[in-house]
């Protein structure tokens, strides 16, 4: 279960929500950032921090946007993302997100 | 010492405590420290998320954790890894200590813990030359039968190794002692008609069902608590409430599976409907809590309930007309240093103020003693155990009255757990298995069971084992199980895990017994034995058996 960060992000990447996990489980891509869901404690913190309101909680997802359940796992486990994304930013994207055209 | 000097601990010992899920507010200064080259260590018996997040897991035997505290001073000892200075300075009876932990060694610890004696030896060397180290402790290392002990061993280490004297230093539960608390006039022990018999809740069954010495039990009156979940003996429990000639009163906020069996259920408020003046259990700031709203429907806070119950009972003492107002001004000793600059006037327009403490970069209470113990020092040989008549000093309730009191023998040492196969072969035979049922990710003990949000986070109730534990018993991932020993059964879902060590299972507690598979959960089977010191319950010293159901 997990917190989910959905296509808003997009091309904004702001990372107030990297700066407010209390467990360091969120991980930038190249155009937007991905939240581990076996690392999140469901705090939900990083909800109000984000200034384009990408998040979302896994079980109240907007139906037209629950495919990001699936791309936030894909990317890290693609990655081979683990134990905190430090000060480092993956230069990728899922599928998903590197097909869009940037806004 | 203060949760925040974490920053500059350069060694962090996790101890029976699952930071990631009950201390989060903790985590984001030990990932700090960890990127300033600090280690962390996770002591469980279960790879718990935060035990998945640090360095190292080492991963013991349930209810051995003060073999290994012990053997590690053995080691600290025994290798000259002491701070002579410190130990020479500021704490008392290290040759008599020194000369007891001589036959705790690595390889003795290893038979009892299951630990390897050379993992043992690094984390001892490591622990006491990375300095400033801590050890973060978990109550889960009280909860078996030489819990007290255990906690003494491991209030040893950072005497013998010096760790108190630089910030990020010692060992950390609550940082209780720096709040001047009232105490006095929280509690009124002399309100306390000399005599009146006291029930401890872990016994609130055997109360109930007349098992006690004295009168019957004819009237209980809950407030604060949800015993159903959180009391063993539960079988036993539930059929005490559901006595014809019991009156029970239950004050709440929701229907909890206690107050199912009430008489009357009183309204309570909940902290955003009252006024409040909080000290910590976490951190060092004193904080006044503004409600948000007005009371809604009928509700009352404790305070005026018991201020209404008094009155009609016909009590005039002046204690019960006190005001909220006048029980926030009594809280503290405000002429304490610790409480300079701060006055009811400052925290009711700030909300909260630190304590009047260096900050958490300069702060280290015990760099030349101080601690609250008969000599100021360090004490491997305890003073409260002289006189033979133990009695753990002012503690989390608030009150060291109601404590056993018996003759301790004042150095540390090892209890093995009451339920394992050495000391009860019999009962070992018929229930092989440890049971822990640590505190859940989502719940607050038993508060938020009821909360759509938190039982979605928590999920159903279930029983993890080690895959080979559960084939032997034809046990397959998702199977509906039942865990039982002599004091009762639960019903709930098999998960396998292979990190488990084999011969433990875990069930995380909280989960209500009217979400049950079978009208009971794990307090059923859980004990009402007492630990060695305090009373303290032993939930994780607990055999069981676990079969399809």
């Amino acid at each position: 279960m997990s917190y989910v960060i959905t296509d808003a992000c997009v091309d904004v990447l702001d990372r107030s929500c990297v700066e407010e996990c209390p467990v360091d489980c969120i991980y930038p891509g190249a155009r937007m950032a991905y939240i581990h869901p076996d690392e999140c404690v469901d705090c939900g913190k990083c909800l109000p921090a984000c200034p384009s309101d990408a998040i979302h909680w896994e079980y109240k997802m907007p139906p037209e946007l629950e495919l990001f359940v699936a791309v936030n796992a894909e990317f890290v486990a693609e990655h081979g993302l683990s134990g905190g994304a430090g000060d480092d930013a993956t230069d990728a994207d899922h599928p998903v997100v590197s097909q869009r055209k940037p806004a | 010492m203060d949760p925040e000097s974490l920053v500059h601990s350069r060694f962090i010992l996790i101890w029976a405590c699952n930071v990631q899920s009950t201390n989060l507010h903790l985590w984001p200064y030990i990932a700090e420290a960890r990127k300033r080259g600090a280690k962390v260590v996770v002591v469980d018996p279960v790879r718990t998320r935060t035990a998945a997040a640090a360095d190292q897991h080492i991963a013991l035997r349930p209810g051995t954790d003060g073999a290994l505290a012990l053997a590690m001073a053995h080691v600290i000892i025994a290798e000259g890894l002491t701070d002579d200075d410190y130990v020479e300075q500021f704490t008392v009876g290290y040759p008599e200590f020194a000369e007891r932990v001589e036959q705790y060694t690595p390889e003795w610890a290893e038979a009892e813990t299951g630990v390897p004696a050379e993992t043992i030896r690094t984390l001892a060397r490591e622990y006491a030359t990375a300095q400033p180290s801590v050890i973060r402790i978990g109550v889960a290392v009280e909860r078996h039968a030489g819990g007290g002990q255990a906690v003494r061993a491991l209030s040893c280490l950072p005497g013998l190794v010096g760790a108190w004297r630089k910030p990020g230093g010692g060992i950390l539960q609550l940082p209780l002692w720096a709040f001047p608390v009232n105490w006095g006039a929280f509690m009124h022990p002399e309100m306390l008609t000399p005599g009146t018999r006291v029930i401890n809740q872990y016994r609130l069954g055997s109360a109930l069902a007349g098992e006690l010495d004295g009168l019957p039990l004819k009237a209980l009156f809950v407030y604060n608590s949800n015993p159903v979940v959180v009391c063993p003996d539960q079988d036993k429990l539930v059929a005490g409430l559901q006595r014809e000639d019991l009156f029970t009163v239950v004050s709440e906020q929701f229907m909890t599976d206690t107050a199912d069996y009430a008489d009357i259920v009183l309204p309570a408020t909940t902290q955003l409907e009252q006024d409040d003046i909080m000290f910590s259990w976490g951190h060092l700031f004193v904080t006044y809590n503004h409600r948000s709203i007005d009371p809604l429907g009928e509700a009352v806070p404790n305070t005026e309930m018991f201020r209404r119950l008094a009155a009609a009972m016909g009590f005039d003492e002046p204690v019960f007309r006190r005001t909220d107002a006048e029980m926030v001004a009594e809280a503290f000793d405000w002429s304490h240093p610790n409480m300079a600059g701060i006055t009811v006037e400052s925290l009711q327009e700030k909300g909260w103020q630190r304590l009047a403490v260096p900050s958490p970069d300069e702060y280290a209470p015990h760099a030349q003693g101080g601690f609250p113990t008969g000599s100021g020092k360090v004490e491997f040989v305890a003073s409260a155990a002289a006189g033979g008549n133990f009695v753990v000093p002012l503690f989390r309730q608030g009150s060291n009255d109601h404590q056993p009191g018996q003759p301790v023998d004042p150095l540390p040492h090892y209890i093995p757990p009451r339920e394992n196969a050495a000391g009860d072969p019999s009962l070992a035979g018929r229930y092989p298995l440890n049971l822990l049922t640590p505190k859940s990710h989502a719940y607050l003990n038993s508060s938020f069971g009821n909360h759509e949000f938190h039982r979605r986070v928590q999920k159903e109730a279930t029983l993890v084992l080690h895959p080979d534990d559960a084939a032997a018993r034809g046990i397959t991932e998702g199977a509906q199980v039942q865990v039982f020993n002599d004091r009762g059964r639960f019903t709930l879902v098999a998960k396998l895990d292979a990190t488990l060590l084999p011969g433990v299972v875990v069930s995380a507690m909280g989960s209500w017994r009217k979400h049950s598979r079978a009208g009971a959960t794990l307090a059923a089977v859980n004990p009402t034995a007492f630990a060695d010191l305090g009373n303290a319950p032993t939930f994780s010293d607990t055999l069981v058996e676990v079969e399809i159901a």
